[in-house]
């Protein structure tokens, strides 16, 4: 489970990513917004994911002035990282749409 | 927990990255916790309590480390693969240096460039004139190469001396032997030298031959003999007649 987590934390990485170049602590308050606080991951565990990412090319790291006036590191999704996302964002909804499939003939059948 | 112990226990298992690299994920670490407690701190929360919160929040700190020391174990593997092919390429080099075929390919080439005229100091005294030449002779599959000639003094005797060379048409191809063996060099009146010098490798082979000259000698000849092969080459001498 904590595989699929780590997989799962690399999606929304690269998906809060396709908007806009962000700085951890932004990701985490933007995925918490977005996910309507759904999401409760430790916040540490978001920086490995990004450091493999950066690693792997799919997204490119740079310091910049934050709104805040202090300097962060931000991450920039790739080409290759657009690339990936567009595969992951498929791979996902192939899954989810299983997923709701055995749940609805469940549903069905009570 | 403090901020610093929990920096700390991050970075322990990272000892694979470079100074730098521990540097950037302690400062990004360390700005993450900063940015939340600064939101905590504005919301009336008590620095230490919001500090305590902030580390809690961030997870374990031992296998965030883990974690991202195992991002960095794919390039452990790209360092070793970039090692073993240098390593590989040096093997290979002192491979080829040890059997001799870098350096006979190396000598192949410079005989057909710029032949070696080492093998013929000290040999003649009082030299009056020296000619580079190129005279070229096909020999099977290799080339016969005349490159210089000169003229001066041998066991107190007038004399002409010449170099040749022999390679394989192929820059890299092994060059016959036996160069030494079936070369002579004549003068006008069919005289020969007694003793010559030469080296070599498969690459090339090197000789240097030597005949007695005589007042109005104008050439002298090359002649290679082999078995059903004889070829003579006529060579002029510097100076021409003024030798005389």
């Amino acid at each position: 489970m904590k595989k699929q987590s780590i997989e799962h934390t690399r999606l929304l990485a690269l998906s809060l990513l396709a908007g806009e170049d962000m700085y951890g602590y932004q990701m985490i308050v933007e995925l918490a917004r977005r996910s309507n606080h759904t999401f409760d991951m430790k916040e540490g565990t978001l920086y490995p994911v990004l450091h493999g990412l950066e690693q792997e090319g799919f997204v490119e790291a740079y310091r910049k002035q934050a709104p805040t006036g202090r300097e962060r590191k931000y991450y920039h999704l790739t080409r290759k990282g657009e690339h990936a996302l567009r595969e992951e964002e498929a791979a996902w909804k192939r899954y989810s749409g299983a997923v709701n499939d055995v749940l609805r003939g469940g549903a069905e059948a009570v | 927990m403090t901020r610093q112990e929990f920096l700390d226990r991050v970075l322990s298992p990272l000892g694979r990255l470079t100074a730098e690299e521990r540097a950037d994920v302690r400062r990004e670490l360390e700005e993450h916790v900063e940015d939340r407690m600064e939101v905590m701190l504005e919301m009336g929360w008590d620095e230490e309590l919001a500090e305590g919160r902030c580390l809690e929040a961030m997870g374990d700190p031992a296998e965030i480390g883990r974690e991202m020391a195992a991002q960095y174990r794919g390039r452990g593997w790209l360092w070793l693969g970039r090692a073993a092919v240098a390593l590989t390429v040096v093997v290979c080099i002192q491979a080829l240096l040890g059997f001799g075929m870098l350096s006979n390919a190396w000598d192949s080439l410079a005989a057909r460039i710029r032949p070696s005229t080492a093998i013929s100091i000290g040999e003649l005294k009082n030299v009056e004139a020296v000619a580079d030449l190129d005279i070229r002779a096909e020999i099977g599959n290799d080339i016969l190469k005349i490159y210089q000639v000169s003229v001066g003094e041998k066991d107190g005797q007038r004399a002409a001396m010449v170099l040749a060379c022999m390679y394989d048409r192929l820059p890299f191809g092994i060059a016959a032997d036996g160069l030494r063996a079936k070369s002579r060099l004549f003068n006008q009146r069919g005289e020969t030298g007694t003793s010559g010098g030469g080296s070599g490798n498969y690459g090339a082979e090197y000789v240097v031959r030597w005949t007695p000259l005589e007042p109005g000698d104008t050439h002298v000849v090359w002649e290679y003999r082999a078995i059903g092969e004889s070829i003579r080459l006529e060579i002029p001498l510097p100076g021409g007649e003024e030798t005389a």
